[in-house]
């Protein structure tokens, strides 16, 4: 109950300011974020506002901040609580609760400030009716609301998937506690059943990430070993979509980094320093360097050299990008046509500008920027109902790895985790609806 | 007629509950007395020859290892005994025996009478007495009148019963036994409100008249462990079952004669389980299926009577051979007894506390049918938990009960008192959430302490146990650090045995693979345990990873679990409860938080509400 929890308590828009509230027993770690804005480590004296400037180092974004700190009980939920005020932009804020999830801040849930308020007894009790309801609003209530709220392709698909969970739990269930009775002994309909919710399970997450990609913007990594042609790849993506807004040099000799635009989608594209380290320094800190913005990238463009031999270095730069969303691009397109097997996704001239607008619908396919179908039904999709479905699509994997090797104890238990999700997203509780599934499906009872 | 003596603790009903509170609360210690309509019928198999089966296997061992009497019973009287579900896994298995009835119910009915501190008579309860809205004893109908403290309801279907075959229907609690009418009419009196539950039974057929030639032997497989821990020697195990099937003829015959059942005509009938269809449902709620499995279960070794399994009905008995009689292998069969349904009274067993003492009045306890369940083994290990609780209650000691995830006993008691029932309770595997934990194989581990705290486990017995623990415990550490080396022997076996090892690992892991075994541990010369031990060993490493996970559940669940709620606390005028709660928490009054959020249509809100109120009364 006591964990620190935080979330916006202003609209997640963009707006003159924004305000993130933090409660709970570790809100004061926040201020090791930041620092004054005249220099010098925060000490923060309860219920007084001051400047800082909120930084965080693995975004490296910056903003002048306003915040006070409200000491326990003295606060609105009765816990320390920490108001920052930022400059209202979405992307900033967004990365900012990134920085404090990273302290091991927790996010809030809907409500949960006015219960914490209410557990604490600061609230009056005998406005209780209006709190309760508040209350349900961050529980199972809320869930409910929330689920019925859903956009209608979005429910009903969730509403498939949890039909067909119910009714795959209801199979392993007879088949565990009326072994006499004729339930049946193929897996297949089980398994395609965990299939078909695992592909929507992935759908809707995909749909998901392109939401927060709209929001959010996104990476694209351009890796490559040297002389590749990377950074006449990056000048020719830019050439191609003119709406550059800000040219930013790189901090460091290892990256340069672009942003512009793909339709209304800020886009930031980084040129790695070429992986051009061999043996030996594999490890040095460029390659570090290079991994690191390989694996927070949304995506990789992966640059191959069409008149040269693919060598280790390529190899290498293919291994690192193998759990990656890449693109494999095949560049001097003009200099050698190739025959036969080339491992490339497209093939491009960046000197000759040829290719490029494929590349660059390629890139919004791949980012989810070209579908605006997919996002319309999930803006009521929360990063909960995400998590849970992540869960799920976790659970669902490793279950059809061995379906029929594992006892079916195992899986059983496997789909109750599931089940246990969906009763999170949807706000019910199915425990009775499996024994009626099972009673109206199977004859049950000698 | 006064009896002078006075008992601690008087048993109405000598069925399979009744049975196991008299054992339970003499062997602590107490007087106590079993008053029974009839003494030819104490532990009265009523319906199949059977004890056990999914979920009620794991109930039977779990009472073994509290110190009940049914498991020890079962294995002195099996003439059958197999280990259901062997391949799908631990959590999955139960074991189910064939009972020989009369044997069942000799050796049960001589353990009372040989029991120390146990009275048995042959009476029916007339009259609860109360004194003070407390328990005080008992009237009979030949006017006895015996005193005792704690009271135990045990009356199976026998409290106001109608037996139905075809058109007319006939007071009974059995067939041809008197139902138990006036203490109804007493319960009635003390405020307590029934509802009225259905069961059936099949007819039995002459072993003789079945040509057994036309029929299919019926056997589960399965391994043969005894259900008491302590049992060494299981008898001889001879009973055979046979398969039988109903054609399209059968439900024919069913479905034209419907309307001569007066009971499956009848508009306001009692609540019957789902999990137990006559054949009148079935062809009517399954009109796709084009037959039925029946399985013949013998009534016992010598006896001559056949149990035919999944053949109720109420139908006139003209019509129910006409229908038996179209089964393949059944077209000469004889009846010895005609099927029938039976109506019954039982209480809402929300009226209850966990102990199974009801919340009307004090130290009179309710247990097996009479709670809404169905099934000899949920019977009996309510009889043992209201029998154990009435004994803690006369010193005033803590009730006795078990959590969801320590036992299914747990899970059933939790169930009744906090949901109520819809139609007669079962226990399934899938009402435990936490059935990972719950497996028969390590009942001893989860509950044996307990037994031997009430003064119901033999030290002989305690030692065995630990001694046996000991020695898994040790095999499991020692697992680790031996490995399974891909040499020329360990590869002929693991080859014969179908598995497959690009690199040796350790046994503890080779264990946790889905094919690896402990038996080819053994067969590799790396495991030093025999038989239970060596199971166990093998279950626990196999399942270390997912039974992690659900305890991870039960921890996220414990503080909820633990938070007690006073028996006095009083849920008027606690700010911003809304009534509908408060009412609904009035009456179930659960004595945990965790139980209180089960209650059906609660909400996490109210449950926050009343953790604040709590908190405030304890600093009060």
């Amino acid at each position: 109950m006591n964990d620190t929890i935080a979330a916006p308590i202003t609209p997640l828009v963009t707006a003159p300011v924004i305000t993130v509230r933090v409660s709970g027993s570790g809100a004061l770690k926040v201020f090791s974020a930041m620092r004054l804005s005249g220099g010098g480590v925060p000490d923060p004296i309860p219920n007084m506002m001051k400047r800082y400037i909120f930084q965080s180092e693995k975004d490296g974004i910056r903003d002048d901040v306003l915040a006070v700190y409200f000491k326990a009980p003295h606060s609105y939920t009765g816990e320390d609580v920490v108001e920052i005020s930022f400059h209202g932009n979405p992307v900033i804020v967004t990365s900012a609760l990134g920085a404090l999830y990273d302290m091991g801040i927790r996010r809030a849930e809907p409500g949960e400030f006015s219960r914490r308020a209410f557990l604490n007894g600061k609230m009056d009790l005998t406005q209780a009716e209006a709190v309760q309801e508040l209350i349900s609003a961050g529980t199972e209530t809320g869930a409910r609301h929330a689920y019925g709220q859903l956009d209608g392709e979005v429910r009903r698909k969730l509403d498939e998937m949890k039909d067909c969970l119910l009714d795959i739990k209801a199979v392993i269930e007879a088949r565990l506690d009326f072994p006499d009775e004729d339930t049946g002994e193929d897996d297949g309909e089980i398994i395609a059943g965990v299939k078909d919710i695992l592909e929507e399970c992935k759908s809707l997450l995909m749909a998901y990430r392109c939401l927060r990609t709209h929001r959010r913007g996104f990476t694209v990594v351009i890796a490559g070993k040297p002389n590749v042609g990377k950074s006449s790849l990056l000048n020719a993506l830019l050439r191609e979509e003119r709406a550059i807004v800000s040219d930013v040099p790189g901090t460091t000799r290892d990256y340069i980094k672009e942003d512009l635009y793909l339709g209304t989608v800020p886009v930031q594209i980084v040129d790695t320093a070429g992986v051009r380290e061999s043996g030996d320094y594999l490890e040095s800190e460029g390659v570090k360097r290079s991994r690191s913005k390989i694996e927070s990238a949304d995506l990789v463009l992966v640059v191959l050299d069409l008149s040269g031999v693919l060598d280790d270095n390529d190899a290498r730069i293919l291994d690192m990008t193998e759990g990656c969303e890449r693109i494999i691009i095949g560049n001097k397109s003009d200099v050698y046509s190739p025959s036969g097997f080339v491992p490339a996704d497209i093939l491009v001239s960046a000197a000759e500008n040829s290719n490029i607008d494929k590349l660059i619908e390629l890139i919004k396919e791949k980012t989810g920027v070209l579908d605006s179908d997919k996002i319309s039904g999930v803006v009521s999709v929360t990063e909960r109902h995400a998590h849970g479905l992540r869960v799920i699509a976790g659970v669902l994997s490793s279950l059809l790895e061995d379906f029929s090797g594992r006892p079916l104890d195992m899986a059983a238990m496997d789909i109750d985790r599931c089940v246990s999700q969906f009763e999170e997203i949807t706000g019910e509780k199915y425990t009775e609806e499996v024994l009626d599934r099972v009673f109206s499906r199977f004859c049950i009872g000698k | 007629m006064n009896f002078s003596k006075t008992y601690d603790v008087i048993i109405v009903g000598g069925g399979h509950a009744g049975c196991e509170a008299a054992l339970a609360s003499a062997r602590m210690g107490a007087s106590v007395l079993l008053l029974t309509i009839s003494m030819d019928k104490i532990a009265a198999m009523s319906c199949n020859p059977a004890i056990g089966g999914l979920a009620k296997g794991n109930l039977v061992k779990d009472l073994d290892a509290l110190g009940g009497e049914m498991a020890k019973n079962i294995d002195a009287s099996c003439i059958q005994l197999n280990v259901l579900n062997m391949r799908k896994g631990a959590a999955a298995q139960s074991s189910r025996a064939q009972a020989d009835k009369a044997k069942y119910a000799y050796r049960m009915t001589e353990t009372l009478l040989n029991q120390r501190g146990l009275d048995v008579k042959q009476a029916v309860v007339s009259d609860i007495i109360t004194e003070n809205g407390a328990a005080a004893g008992v009237k009979t109908l030949c006017g006895q009148t015996f005193y005792g403290g704690k009271t135990i309801i045990c009356s199976g279907t026998f409290l106001k019963g109608k037996i139905y075959i075809g058109a007319s229907f006939q007071e009974g609690g059995r067939a041809y036994e008197p139902a138990s009418v006036e203490l109804s009419d007493s319960l009635a009196l003390l405020g307590f409100e029934a509802v009225r539950l259905k069961t059936g039974t099949p007819a039995r057929l002459r072993a003789d008249s079945i040509d057994y030639s036309r029929l299919a032997p019926y056997d589960t497989g399965g391994d043969k462990r005894p259900f008491s821990f302590e049992t060494e020697k299981l008898p001889p195990l001879e009973g055979r079952c046979w398969s039988a099937y109903t054609n399209e003829e059968t439900h024919r015959i069913v479905r034209e004669n419907l309307s001569r059942s007066l009971y499956y005509s009848s508009a306001d009938k009692g609540i019957g389980p789902r999990y137990c269809p006559s054949m009148e449902d079935k062809v009517t709620k399954f009109p796709d299926r084009s037959r039925h499995q029946i399985i013949l279960e013998p009534e016992g070794e010598a006896s001559g009577e056949v149990y035919p399994n999944g053949f109720s009905t109420s139908l006139p008995v003209d019509v129910q051979l006409a229908a038996y009689r179209t089964i393949e292998g059944l077209e000469n069969c004889r009846f010895t007894r005609p099927a029938y349904a039976i109506e019954y009274e039982g209480f809402q067993p929300t009226g209850l506390y966990s102990s199974y003492e009801t919340k009307k009045v004090k130290g009179l306890y309710f247990a097996g049918q009479i709670n809404g369940t169905s099934g000899y083994e949920e019977a009996a290990v309510q009889g043992f938990m209201a029998g154990v609780n009435a004994v803690l209650s006369l010193d005033g000691r803590e009730p006795f009960t078990l959590g969801r995830d320590e036992s299914y006993i747990g899970v059933l008691t939790d169930d009744l008192v906090t949901k109520g029932i819809d139609e007669p309770y079962r226990m399934f595997t899938s009402r435990g959430e936490y059935r990972l934990r719950l497996r028969e194989d390590n009942a001893e581990y989860r509950l044996l302490d307990y037994g031997r705290r009430l003064g119901l486990i033999s030290e002989k017995r305690y030692k065995r146990f630990s001694e046996e623990k000991a020695s898994v415990e040790k095999e499991i550490e020692r697992l680790k650090s031996v490995s399974v080396k891909l040499n020329a022997g360990n590869r002929a076996v693991l080859e014969k045995e179908g598995v497959y090892m690009n690199r040796g690992q350790s046994a503890y892991d080779f264990l946790k693979r889905p094919e690896g075994s402990y038996d080819m541990l053994k067969k590799m010369g790396l495991g030093k345990l025999e038989g239970r031990a060596a199971l166990q060993a093998e279950t626990m490493i196999k399942y270390s990873g997912y039974i992690a996970k659900q305890n991870e559940d039960v921890a996220r669940f414990a503080r909820l679990e633990k938070r007690k709620i006073p028996a006095d606390f009083s849920y008027d005028g606690i700010a911003g409860l809304r009534r509908e709660y408060a009412e609904k928490l009035e009456k179930i009054r659960p004595s945990t938080l965790g139980q209180a959020l089960r209650i059906p249509g609660m909400s996490l809100a109210a449950a926050a509400i009343l953790d604040v109120a709590l908190k405030k009364a304890g600093k009060n």
